[in-house]
């Protein structure tokens, strides 16, 4: 009993900071539909303005630069000030052109921000972490209660700082008249144009307001833990976002319960369970999936907002001018489906495994084709059906543990099988890891599919963490982070298929019947009741379409793409750790498709092909080899001009026809 | 003639404000029955419950003794009613050919095997529902526009593939809201002739419409809504010449 | 629509200027950590060791070598391409690095397959002895270490408790397990076990259940940068337990993050970097010239990697035909070569033997125990 009460401390100071950078994700979220991944990075900022504010001097860019050594006092808000301005400049750089591109465009240029930021952060601050300067309030003697429960004088701090804030904008949106007419545009934005808001200047307030208290949060995460880093926001800020997605996205009040009910989970998940430190974030997510399983539009919000948000997931055709239009002319070429380009296509791609000689570009070209088919099971369900998924990545997971399970564990630890032996079992294994993703796809997403737009997004979310986090903790089953090592290379009757070329090969003859069989799926009835859900779902369920069955249908044929993909990638790659399975990969992989094209055929290929070789070629760069955080940073600057220039993807022309070819 | 379509005490009710307050309504198997009222009256309403779009509180409702309230759209559409939107809801990133075979939907019977076979079976169902919507957009007037994309056909048009598009159900019943909004009367002629030749081939049809001069004529019988009610219900000349529903219309206009 | 034209002009002119540096005469040394993303401090600070070595070795008028950097930002993708780029750049020598025992598994097998000399110098995993002929370390293995404080801890400091807590990974796990079987083995008892993933920094709940549980002593299996936050927070609930760490802490920034929370602290490790034990005289001048203050460890064995190699390098070169087999055999050749970690040799699993010292930090900087 005696930790209870100071783990209620605990949860309380977590709970404010959650809440806050909640606020941030609620706020721009209700005022335009977008999740603000950048909201986790301008929380970073806010911690490093605040921490080279209150030094005397401070390494930038590894130069000494004399700094103000402010108190925290004045820092606080200076840092909180500047990182406000600096989230309005994001929103007019890099979010305004957008406003009427198809719907993912923003969410891509969002994390391109974010990766951007990052890295520009690692940059100037460097790699090092930055310790919190010592100040007066933070130094004071805690304050002990019943012997037991410590509290820090900073803590009380916190707890004030965070509740005040929350409490001056409640009311700043109920009595000014910029508060009314931010509400009045998340409740329609094309009716308050029309009654004449200045909506540009009613978003701008909302990142100006979200940044604040996104680098309000920062700051006082950075101050409780003592130190700020380049990376630092990512985790807090997905949390938060979480947050505001189980309190209700778009309710003020539903981010702050949302961040307390968060915080009290985790903190207690993690002080009860046996070793439930190591397992409290899948505890927060099974809550979040729990709750929006019964309440879908979170605990306070409106039902309105988990309507699919309007406005065309793929965007308009695009005319083929300017700069790209020979690239559009030639994927209107290929959209039509034509037999010979396609036959002649696959011929260069086979005949690229014997002109390369480079075993290093095979290397890349592996890559492509196993991306570039992860991508294009992803693509079956955010490109052609139109549901937003981030944690397609679990697919992949399932499938890769699978069969290196059964192959390294099971047959070869436990029955003392020669892999050689059962070389065939690979073949059968890239079914049977498909048909097991595909099943706990329809699984989960029995439940979840009930769920539209952001909202499906952060429970597939949620949905990945968890597996990741028992691929991790669970070492018995998985060897956890240690990984399995020593599964088999694919082999055909005893020959092994180990150099980059045969994997290579291997891989595009994969590819091509991935593709092949997708192709004949979405070229019938079944892909026409797909693109018929995500062009509208209300229709498409007025005209007969089962949409439950079908989105259901849709989640499994992708999560067994997923899965496939996943026992071809572990044999291949002959050593799978939770490494491979990063968050960041499911945000990848959606990048992949958004930059290729959503709901073609050659865009998951074409974009992975892009990411792969800018990021390669790019690592042999001078400026690259001599700073490599830059990398990231060129590659975020890239996607945000993909998208500001050609949101649609490059390949947008290449529209696959629906119909079965006679 | 033999109902149809039957609902009794059909309610909706969102959040204390009754949307419509126990309506019964008969359709006539083979009917053209116009369903109108003023703004608000809760025509709308009436279509999306009897499509399952919107819950309804109380009541019931049934296609040729089948009970449908409470199933799900779709199911709906399987059972035999089709519609158009008020506001179209084409699919715009699809031709118009794909878009009228959206409607054709509940007519393949292909396996996901067969399909990734492209079994025999499968080629012939799709050849067959193809010849059907070709038919279909012949019959609405977008005879070679199949390939074109939908968004961009004109207003007109639009509408008319959307009807196309809910043929392909091969309904009992089809609900048209509000068919011919935003058309000059030429169109109007020309659709409303199509709306007779939909009722010639067996189809019950359900209008809302504003335009009382087609409605009129073209209307078997009629029903009037009026906050949520039922307040009249009859052939066109019997509707038109109850006071209730003039009131009805003049309290509006004033 | 001039905006598309000026983007795109640029995106082209990036891209000319992006051919790869032109093979020289003289060998690569290829590099690869995660220098970007959430662990970059590692590998930036091992990256600076080689070169520092890099450079003492020109100006005393050896030869010159070129540095191939290459990224892994802690991804097992980018690492696989990693190890092909240097395997199919026949001016590569050998690779140094390695952040991560999970890359440096995944790319073991390319290694092997194209026959290039590795030698790592962060990475632990007991997984990777003996992993592949081409492939070695100049850090020792968790279970050995882990186990010695283990020892230490119930003997020479004469605790009886202890709250475990390491990251939940193969370092962690490693070092966890062994300082535990060697911990109860001497008579302590190990009250609970805590874990946190690597990257965590909230450990109040796990201290708060630590505080409950009463033990003399708290063993951190992790890193600098959390055993710093793990020390701050425990002394913030008013914990007084005695503080472990492992070779993971051994590091200035553990004393800079962690302030007067981690005074007392006991760490073990290879390199000493505040008191003279065999030469690190030379590396603790370059660095303090360069970039100011000792070294990290993981800087020190950066250093001495790239040391091992030139002089595996000049003795591949002296046996004739210099090829990557010949630098292997030269690797395996290597005997008690004197680095500023201490000598160092391979064993056949590609392990290498040392001595560890316990350190104890002592007003701010890190003192040898007694």
């Amino acid at each position: 009993m005696d930790i209870f009460g100071q783990l209620l401390v605990n949860a309380l100071m977590l709970g404010a900071i959650y809440a806050l950078a909640a606020v941030a994700y609620t706020l721009v979220y209700g005022v335009i539909q977008l999740v603000n991944f950048a909201f986790g990075e301008l929380f970073m900022l806010g911690a490093f303005i605040c921490v080279s504010l209150m030094l005397p001097s401070v390494a930038l860019f590894g130069w000494q630069a004399p700094m103000p050594a402010l108190p925290f006092l004045v820092a606080l808000p200076l840092a909180v000030v500047i990182v406000a301005g600096l989230g309005v400049v994001v929103e007019r750089l890099a979010y305004r052109p957008l406003r009427n591109a198809p719907r993912l465009a923003p969410l891509i240029a969002a994390i391109a921000v974010s990766v951007l930021l990052q890295s520009v952060a690692q940059s100037i601050w460097g790699p090092e972490e930055l310790r919190f300067p010592r100040f007066a309030l933070g130094q004071l003697p805690p304050i002990v209660l019943f012997d037991t429960i410590y509290i820090r004088v900073m803590e009380i701090f916190v707890l004030v700082a965070a509740i005040a804030s929350m409490i001056g904008l409640t009311l700043f949106v109920q009595y000014t008249r910029m508060g009314r007419a931010m509400r009045a545009t998340a409740e329609d934005p094309t009716a308050a144009r029309l009654v004449g808001i200045p909506v540009n200047r009613v978003i701008a307030m909302a990142f100006l307001i979200g940044s604040a208290f996104a680098a309000l949060a920062g700051v006082l995460y950075a101050q409780t833990y003592s130190f700020a880093h380049p990376t630092m926001g990512f985790l807090p800020g997905l949390k938060a976002l979480t947050a505001a997605v189980l309190g209700g996205i778009g309710s003020i009040p539903g981010a702050a319960l949302g961040g307390m009910l968060l915080a009290f989970v985790e903190t207690f998940a993690a002080g009860y369970l046996p070793n439930g430190a190591a397992w409290r974030d899948a505890v927060g997510f099974a809550i979040l999936i729990l709750v929006l399983a019964f309440r879908p539009q979170g605990i306070l919000g409106r039902k309105e907002l988990n309507e699919a948000p309007a406005g065309s997931l793929v965007g308009e055709q695009v005319a083929p001018r300017g700069l790209f239009a020979p690239v559009d002319r030639f994927f209107g070429w290929l959209g039509q489906g034509n037999t010979v380009l396609n036959i002649a296509l696959a011929c260069i791609a086979v005949a690229l495994a014997f002109i390369i000689t480079n075993d290093y570009w095979l290397r890349i070209l592996v890559f492509v084709v196993t991306y570039g088919m992860l991508a294009s099971g992803l693509n079956i369900v955010v490109g052609f059906t139109g549901l937003l998924d981030l944690g397609f990545v679990a697919f992949f997971a399932v499938g890769a543990y699978f069969t290196s399970i059964l192959f390294v564990l099971v047959l070869r630890g436990r029955f003392g099988i020669d892999p050689a032996d059962i070389w065939w079992l690979f073949y059968a294994n890239l079914f049977l890891g498909g048909a097991l993703a595909a099943l706990i796809g329809a699984l989960i997403g029995t439940p979840t599919l009930r769920l539209r737009g952001d909202y499906l997004a952060i429970m597939t979310l949620g949905f990945h963490e968890i597996i990741r986090i028992v691929a991790t903790n669970w070492i018995d089953l998985t060897r956890g982070p240690m990984g399995i090592r020593g599964i088999p290379t694919p082999s055909l009757f005893g020959m092994p298929l180990m150099s980059p070329k045969y994997l290579y090969l291997l891989g595009l003859a994969l590819s091509i019947l991935v593709v092949f069989g997708i192709a004949r799926l979405v070229r019938s009835y079944v892909g026409r009741a797909w693109v018929a859900i995500r062009e509208n779902e209300v229709a498409a369920e007025a005209m007969g379409v089962p949409t439950a069955r079908y989105k259901l249908l849709s989640y499994a044929t992708g999560g067994f793409i997923g899965g496939l993909v996943g026992v071809f990638f572990a044999h291949s790659q002959q050593y799978i750790s939770p490494l491979s399975f990063s968050l960041f990969e499911n945000i990848l992989i959606l990048m992949l498709i958004v930059m290729g094209g959503l709901g073609t055929f050659i865009g998951p290929f074409l974009g992975a092909l892009f990411w792969i070789v800018f990021l390669q070629v790019a690592q042999g760069m001078p400026l690259i080899q001599a700073h490599p955080e830059l990398r990231y940073a060129a590659l975020g600057l890239v996607l945000v001009l993909l998208m500001i220039y050609r949101p649609q993807g490059l390949a947008a022309r290449a529209r696959v026809s629906l119909m079965m070819s006679k | 003639m033999s109902v149809l379509l039957e609902t009794r005490g059909l309610t909706v009710e969102f959040g204390g404000l009754f949307a419509l307050k126990a309506v019964d309504l008969q359709v006539a198997d083979g009917a053209i029955h116009g369903l109108i009222g003023p703004n608000g009256a809760g025509k709308s309403t009436m279509v999306n419950a009897l499509t399952g779009l919107v819950p309804t509180s109380a009541g019931s409702m049934q296609l040729a003794d089948r009970p449908l309230h409470g199933r799900p759209t779709w199911e709906i559409a399987d059972a035999g009613i089709a519609r158009t939107f008020q506001n179209i809801r084409n699919f715009a990133g699809m031709t118009v050919l794909e878009n009228t075979l959206v409607g054709a939907h509940r007519h393949f019977r292909a396996s996901f095997a067969a399909l990734l076979r492209r079994s025999r079976a499968a080629r012939e169902e799709e050849e067959s529902q193809r010849a059907r919507a070709l038919e279909a957009l012949h019959f609405v007037g977008l005879r070679g526009r199949d390939e074109q994309m939908a968004t961009g056909l004109s207003y007109g048009h639009q509408r008319r593939l959307e009807i196309a598009r809910a043929l392909m159900l091969q309904p009992r019943l089809l609900l048209l809201d509000e068919p011919l909004a935003g058309m000059n009367a030429a169109e109007k002629d020309e659709l409303a002739d199509i709306i007779r030749a939909i009722r010639d081939r067996g189809i019950t049809v359900l209008i809302i419409e504003h335009d009382m001069q087609i409605m009129r004529t073209l209307c078997d019988r009629l029903s009037v809504l009026h906050h949520g009610a039922l307040l009249a219900d009859g052939t066109p000349k019997e509707v038109f010449s109850n006071p209730l529903v003039q009131s009805a219309y003049l309290g509006q206009a004033a | 629509m001039n905006g598309i034209r000026t983007s795109l002009a640029v995106v082209a002119a990036t891209l000319v200027c992006m051919q790869p540096a032109a093979a020289q005469d003289s060998h690569s040394i290829g590099f690869t950590a995660a220098l970007s993303g959430d662990f970059a401090a590692f590998g930036v600070n091992m990256r600076r060791g080689v070169e520092l070595a890099m450079e003492e070795i020109a100006a005393s008028g050896g030869p010159s070598f070129n540095l191939v950097i290459a990224d892994d930002r802690g991804e097992a993708r980018e690492g696989v391409l990693i190890a092909q780029r240097f395997c199919s750049d026949s001016s590569v020598a050998a690779v140094l690095g390695y952040s991560f025992s999970s890359i440096a598994l995944a790319a073991v097998p390319i290694y092997d397959q194209c026959g290039l000399p590795v030698v790592g110098s962060a990475v632990t995993s007991p997984d990777l002895s003996g992993a592949s002929p081409w492939f070695r370390r100049n850090i020792l293995t968790d279970a050995v270490q882990g186990a010695m404080m283990g020892e230490y801890a119930a003997t020479e400091l004469g605790l009886s408790t202890v709250y475990v807590i390491h990251q939940q990974d193969d370092y962690g796990i490693g070092v966890a397990n062994a300082f535990s079987a060697a911990a109860t083995a001497a008579g302590m008892e190990v009250i609970d076990t805590a874990t946190y993933l690597l990257g965590a920094r909230d450990f109040r709940t796990q201290m708060t259940r630590a505080r409950a549980a009463r033990p003399d002593a708290i063993f951190i299996g992790g890193f600098y940068s959390e055993a710093s936050k793990i020390a701050e927070q425990a002394r913030d609930l008013g914990i007084s337990a005695q503080i472990l760490g492992t070779d993971g802490s051994l590091n200035p920034e553990l004393i800079t993050l962690g302030g007067p929370a981690v005074e007392g602290m006991i760490v073990y490790g290879m390199f000493d970097p505040s008191v003279a034990t065999p030469p690190p005289a030379n590396i603790i001048h370059a660095n303090r010239a360069r970039v100011g203050g000792y070294p990290h460890a993981v800087s020190a064995r950066g250093y001495d990697a790239m040391m091992v190699t030139a002089e595996a390098i000049r003795m591949a070169e002296e046996g004739g035909d210099f090829t990557r087999a010949a630098l292997n055999d030269a690797f395996g050749a290597i005997d008690a070569f004197p680095g500023v970690t201490g000598p160092t040799t391979f064993d056949a699993q590609g392990d290498r033997d040392g001595a560890l010292y316990f350190l104890r930090v002592e007003d701010g900087t890190f003192t040898l125990a007694d």
